[in-house]
């Protein structure tokens, strides 16, 4: 019941298991290094079979954790392949209805409370770039009641520690507008990340990222009372996403001035 | 001087400790999730008070008995030869098809968490054979094993228990609204079922005036509080660990709690080892189940219902009448629950019902009867 169970995106199980690895490393040393990736990441989760199962239980739909088959980057040869991470698979009523990419996986670690180490890249208006290695964060989910006992919004507060690992374009981070402008960027980017997650949550009418939970542990008397089942609401609420962000920059930082 | 029908206190205690672990780990985590949910480790707060009543009712009715008698031989002075003995074979033969299925549900425990390929055949014939060793002697090596065995019981339950704790999530636990905890009432019947049996069973044995002046109400309060608290912790690890709604699915929650442990990051798998420490609790029920039935038929045959050093092999005095219960008994292990739905049936709804029947119903009309007769 505690082992994380994944599925493969793109392709199947037997091919993935059967191709992937080499002479000295297998599928199962693949995984275990997968498993071992995962803990602590901000990107990726490795739900167990239990997570997975309890979630479906709960509110009828769940995250597991998806894999493709890629090239490895080893020099077990050309052709030798590996299992990668691939975001999340979303499964309702027992059924794979879509896939979350890596990307707005960093939204699901958020809203699920699995914030950990992971990278993003924020773009400024002036066509630079900077890589951004978040450390870790925290998630504030508060539910907004109407007078009558409706739920009529959501309101999201999320906290992000990060730093800069990459500059490109001519940015410093020893100018204090500049990183004041890269903080802002950096919320706007985390911000995007929830409410994509919200936004396909509601279009898919499944609250596969445990929206129900953390309404009800906030007002658990309120919740009680709802009529329906809060992803059959989700399109109907407001959301309102807010991301504070603290940005410093690490000592390993390429690519500008420190 | 302890005449050779009386037992002490802590013998009776063992037996009931184990009595009540066997039902209560089949049962509770899982009937209580489904009917009460996150809340049913409430569940024991509701039963508590009715049970502490209950054993005063107890207490009040085993005082009846003469020295080395079960309840047995009250039964048939207070209703009289003929209702008397009605009455005493309804409740033997009641209580080999609860052996008997305890029997079935143990072999299905065993199967479903040790030996998947095997049948249950297997299981029950050789606990009945052992059910029926430890009835054909003294009800005294019964109490004696029970004594023995009850410490290693729960010397792996509450490391189980510890280590589990910390794996148990909050979120799976809380919030309770004022409803949930009123609603966790629904589960209190499923408790009162699996303590008050225990308490039950050991009024039938012989011990008569002797052991209800031993395990006075104060011991036996202490025991059920122990009991109800050891309950709620089990449900509290299972529910934090699984949650409501997965606990309600799985037949064995506590035996997949155990299976899921790992010990000092080193030690997998240890459920066939707890599953195997179970047969402890079976053996003691089933012997009890047939030890009891057997007294209460020999009763209604008006033979000398105690031991008194007979051989096994020995079949005076109604003493065949033992093989017969352990033939039932079996018998009714292998034909009452062929499939999974069935024995759920069993489990979750007639052996609960019939055994709340018997404790809330049957023995204080019992009492009754006996008052208004001055037998108690």
């Amino acid at each position: 019941m505690d082992l994380p169970v994944y599925i493969v995106r793109e392709g199947e199980a037997a091919a993935l298991m059967k191709e992937s690895g080499g002479e000295d490393r297998g599928i199962s040393e693949i995984l275990r290094g997968i498993g071992d990736y995962l803990h602590g990441r901000g990107d990726g989760h490795g739900f167990t079979v239990r997570e997975v199962e309890s979630s479906l239980l709960k509110r009828d739909s769940a995250l597991v954790c998806a894999l493709k088959l890629s090239p490895s980057s080893e020099e077990d040869g050309e052709e030798a392949k590996t299992a990668e991470i691939d975001g999340y698979a979303v499964l309702k009523g027992g059924k794979l209805l879509t896939y979350l990419d890596r990307e707005q996986a960093i939204g699901v670690g958020f809203l699920t409370g699995n914030t950990g180490v992971c990278s993003v890249t924020v773009r400024d208006p002036r066509g630079g770039s900077a890589e951004v290695r978040i450390s870790s964060g925290s998630c504030q989910i508060l539910p907004v009641w109407a007078e009558d006992g409706n739920l009529t919004g959501l309101q999201i507060r999320a906290q992000v520690l990060a730093d800069v690992t990459e500059l490109h374009g001519g940015g410093s981070m020893s100018s204090s507008v500049y990183v004041r402008q890269l903080t802002g960027l950096l919320e706007e980017t985390v911000a995007e990340k929830i409410n994509a997650v919200l936004r396909l949550s509601a279009e898919l009418r499944a609250d596969f990222a445990g929206l129900s939970e953390a309404v009800e542990r906030a007002t658990p008397e309120k919740y009680a009372k709802l009529t329906a089942p809060l992803e059959e609401i989700l399109p109907t609420l407001e959301t309102q996403v807010s991301v504070s962000a603290v940005l410093s920059h690490g000592n390993d930082l390429k690519g500008g001035t420190a | 001087m302890r005449g050779d029908f009386s037992y002490r206190r802590t013998q009776l205690t063992a037996v009931c400790t184990l009595l009540f672990l066997s039902p209560a780990l089949r049962l509770v985590p899982g009937r209580s999730a489904e009917l009460a949910g996150r809340g049913a480790w409430l569940s024991v707060l509701w039963a508590l008070p009715l049970l502490l009543l209950y054993a005063l009712f107890l207490r009040r009715l085993g005082e009846g008995r003469q020295d080395g008698e079960g309840l047995g031989e009250l039964i048939l002075r207070c209703l009289g030869r003929r209702a008397g003995t009605f009455l005493l074979t309804v409740l033997a033969l009641w209580f080999l098809i609860y052996g008997g299925f305890m029997l079935r549900a143990g072999a299905e425990r065993m199967i479903s968490t040790v030996y998947p390929d095997a049948s249950p055949p297997v299981f029950i014939v050789v606990m009945a054979a052992l059910g029926l060793i430890a009835a054909l002697g003294s009800e005294r090596s019964i109490l004696r094993c029970a004594k023995l065995m009850a410490p290693v019981v729960l010397a792996v339950v509450l490391p189980v228990l510890i280590f589990s704790s910390a794996d148990a999530e909050s979120g799976n636990l809380l919030p309770l609204t004022a409803y949930e905890v009123l609603f966790s009432m629904r589960a209190a019947p499923v408790t009162l079922d699996v303590a008050v049996l225990p308490m039950v069973l050991s009024l039938f044995l012989g011990g008569g005036r002797a052991q209800a002046e031993d395990s006075g109400f104060l011991r036996t309060a202490l025991w059920l509080l122990e009991m109800l608290l050891l309950l709620a912790w089990i449900e509290l690890c299972i529910l934090g660990t699984f949650g409501a709604e997965l606990t309600a699915r799985l037949s064995h929650p506590f035996f997949t709690l155990v299976r899921n442990l790992v010990l000092f990051e080193s030690i997998e798998r240890p459920e066939a080892l707890v599953v195997s420490l179970w047969v402890f609790s079976d053996f003691i029920l089933i012997s009890v189940c047939l030890s009891v039935s057997q007294r209460l038929l020999r009763c209604c045959m008006g033979k000398r219902c105690g031991y008194a050093g007979e051989k096994p092999s020995d079949l005076n005095n109604g003493r065949w009448i033992i093989y017969l219960c352990a033939l039932f008994a079996a018998l009714v292990a292998l034909i009452c629950a062929p499939d999974q739905l069935t024995l759920r049936f069993w489990s979750e709804k007639l052996i609960p019902t019939a055994n709340l029947l018997v404790a809330f119903v049957l023995l204080p009309l019992i009492f009754i009867v006996g008052k208004t007769e001055n037998a108690v």
